[in-house]
């Protein structure tokens, strides 16, 4: 036996085209001499039409190393070549920075199917197309804000829902404290329906930045609250809510241990307020966007 | 044989060939693309001396490639996607007539056709990259690769002594794919010789050099290699078959009765992977 015998004869299923391709060359800085390929071009045998297939017109890894400028210039160019191309053909560039490569054989399935092979061998400008990664959506307290307001309108609470700070009276002196307090049941003072003060906060913990964290948990969350009990008192019933993310592709094991320590140490001193002081303070960790907006309906009904 | 993994690429299915890469006394490469099962399948094509019907004698590039690639396949150590034996013909590669080797012209002189030998070129506008040398930032690296007790085990079956940085591809930090199985079992020059197969030798191995130290630091290293190796044990039988039926396809009769030795030498190796391992570390055997 010898190789000759693997030989077959061909195959009548996959006739193809045949004919001869080259590559567009351009270089961008004469000095600096990077050369770039900016599309391929086929001629098939016994035709004189060139097909052509040029870079995205986005041009976004371009413009990553010469900048947004050039790349308008860039598209005026692949224009010229596109027209070049249609009329004087393959032999003449529209610009000394462009050259086109010999022609070299080629065979596939279609013109479509050459083109697309070459762009795939030869034309790198364009990984900005490859689809990114499904990532598990972020819920910051932004986001769980925008959600809980639509939530208290369903339950006919919307005048809970603050949207600018709340002002309430220094107890040390004449001015005002401004508290973010998005929960906060209006006040009908002289009237006979007079009421304690409730108000609470709701803040995210999905976050991987330990800065980013405590600035919600600590200032967002903690602080205010603290600050509210004690210019409202012992009587006032107030709340904070924290939307804890669970275990995904972003938030994994480390961090979840991360936010779950974090949250420990920022509650501290609201129970404290609450065990030692008599502050009327519910504070509830909950684990998804609906359960937050529940805790919260729960606590204004 | 229906299971065979290198698969057989007709004349008729070389779709382009852009380049000629490499010409120097041990082999031609060249890039392009093939057509297989419907797919444009981007490659690089490696030529060895040819003397129809048959590889030149004496000459072992293009049989140690296939024994290497089907070896590296049996311990599942990442490499080229596929490989194949492509059927070149000679009108493929006029346009790069200038570029060939003087030993492949010649080859065409009197046939249009000669094996040569592909693997799939690592692809999805990937970058790759080959190191020659500036080797301590690489290594540190390859010794962390989850597949190295298998690569080295590999190459320690094949008595692979050209395992140098080159022959590694890698795309990044963390994933590394081996290449070039072309010279095997021996030190200087390019083609073993049936006397020189020593089959409890430890030929160089470039990967097991790498952790020597830490094995005489901790033999428990050394011993994890040897349980690795033995999870596969004996797994050669596995890929005898399509051996042979290569050896048949490509040798010649003056070179058949040699390469039959070369199988038993390698089976040999693998029979007895534990105690080459054991020798080579220093260490007593499992």
């Amino acid at each position: 036996m010898n190789w000759t015998s693997l030989l077959q004869p061909k195959h009548a299923t996959a006739s193809f085209v045949k004919g001869h391709f080259f590559v567009i060359k351009f270089t961008p800085d004469i000095v600096a001499k990077e050369v770039f390929n900016l599309g391929v071009g086929f001629i098939e045998d016994g035709d004189k039409k060139i097909h052509f297939k040029l870079a995205h017109s986005s041009l976004k890894g371009f413009a990553c190393i010469y900048g947004k400028n050039a790349v308008q210039g860039l598209r005026l160019l692949l224009q010229s070549i596109s027209t070049a191309l249609n009329t004087v053909g393959y032999s003449y560039p529209p610009s000394s920075q462009l050259t086109y490569t010999t022609l070299m054989p080629i065979k596939g399935l279609s013109v479509e199917a050459i083109l697309d092979s070459l762009y795939r061998d030869y034309v790198h400008m364009d990984h900005f197309q490859e689809k990114k990664k499904a990532t598990a959506p972020v819920l910051n307290t932004i986001e769980l804000r925008k959600g809980l307001k639509q939530s208290l309108k369903s339950i006919n609470k919307t005048e809970y829902y603050q949207e600018e700070d709340i002002l309430l009276e220094s107890n040390i002196d004449s001015g005002k404290i401004a508290l973010d307090l998005p929960i906060w049941r209006p006040q009908q003072e002289n009237s006979l329906f007079a009421n304690e003060h409730l108000f609470a906060t709701v803040v995210s913990a999905d976050y991987l930045e330990k800065n980013a964290l405590s600035f919600n948990l600590d200032y967002l969350g903690c602080s205010n609250i603290q600050k509210a009990c004690l210019l409202t008192g012992q009587e006032a019933k107030a709340g904070l809510f924290i939307y804890r993310p669970s275990l995904n592709e972003r938030i994994t094991k480390d961090v979840i241990d991360t936010i779950d320590s974090h949250i420990e140490k920022s509650l501290y001193t609201l129970r404290h307020l609450r065990q030692k002081e008599g502050y009327h303070i519910e504070m509830d960790v909950l684990y998804s966007e609906e359960a937050v907006h529940d805790r919260v309906a729960a606590f204004v009904t | 044989m229906n299971d065979i993994v290198i698969k057989t690429i007709q004349p008729f299915d070389i779709l382009r060939v852009d380049t000629a890469e490499k010409n120097d006394i041990v082999s031609d490469v060249f890039t392009g693309n093939v057509f297989y099962e419907g797919e444009d399948i981007p490659v690089y094509f490696k030529a060895y001396a040819y003397d129809h019907p048959y590889i030149a004698k004496g000459d072992r590039g293009l049989l140690n490639e296939i024994i290497g690639y089907l070896i590296c396949g049996l311990y599942e150590v990442p490499q080229p996607k596929q490989a194949f034996l492509v059927l070149m013909p000679k009108e493929s590669l006029t346009h790069l007539w200038n570029d060939l080797s003087d030993r492949i012209k010649k080859s065409y002189e009197t046939h249009d056709i000669i094996p040569m030998f592909a693997t799939q070129r690592i692809y999805a506008k990937a970058l790759s990259l080959r190191y020659n040398h500036s080797r301590q930032a690489i290594e540190s690296e390859l010794r962390k690769w989850p597949h190295f007790k298998e690569a080295l085990i590999c190459d320690e079956i094949m008595a692979n002594t050209d395992r140098l940085p080159r022959n590694i591809l890698t795309a990044n930090a963390k994933d590394f794919w081996l290449i070039d199985n072309g010279k095997l079992a021996i030190e200087d020059g390019t083609n073993w010789q049936s006397t020189g197969l020593i089959e409890h030798s430890n030929y160089s191995n470039y990967l097991a050099d790498l952790v020597i130290k830490d094995i005489q630091a901790d033999s428990k290293k050394g011993n994890l290699i040897i349980q690795t190796a033995l999870k596969k044990f004996k797994a050669i039988r596995q890929i005898m078959a399509e051996c042979e039926f290569w050896v048949d396809a490509l040798s010649g009769d003056q070179d058949r009765e040699i390469w039959q030795k070369f199988l038993a030498f390698l089976q040999s190796r693998d029979h007895n992977i534990t105690h080459i391992l054991s020798k080579r570390y220093g260490i007593l055997s499992l």
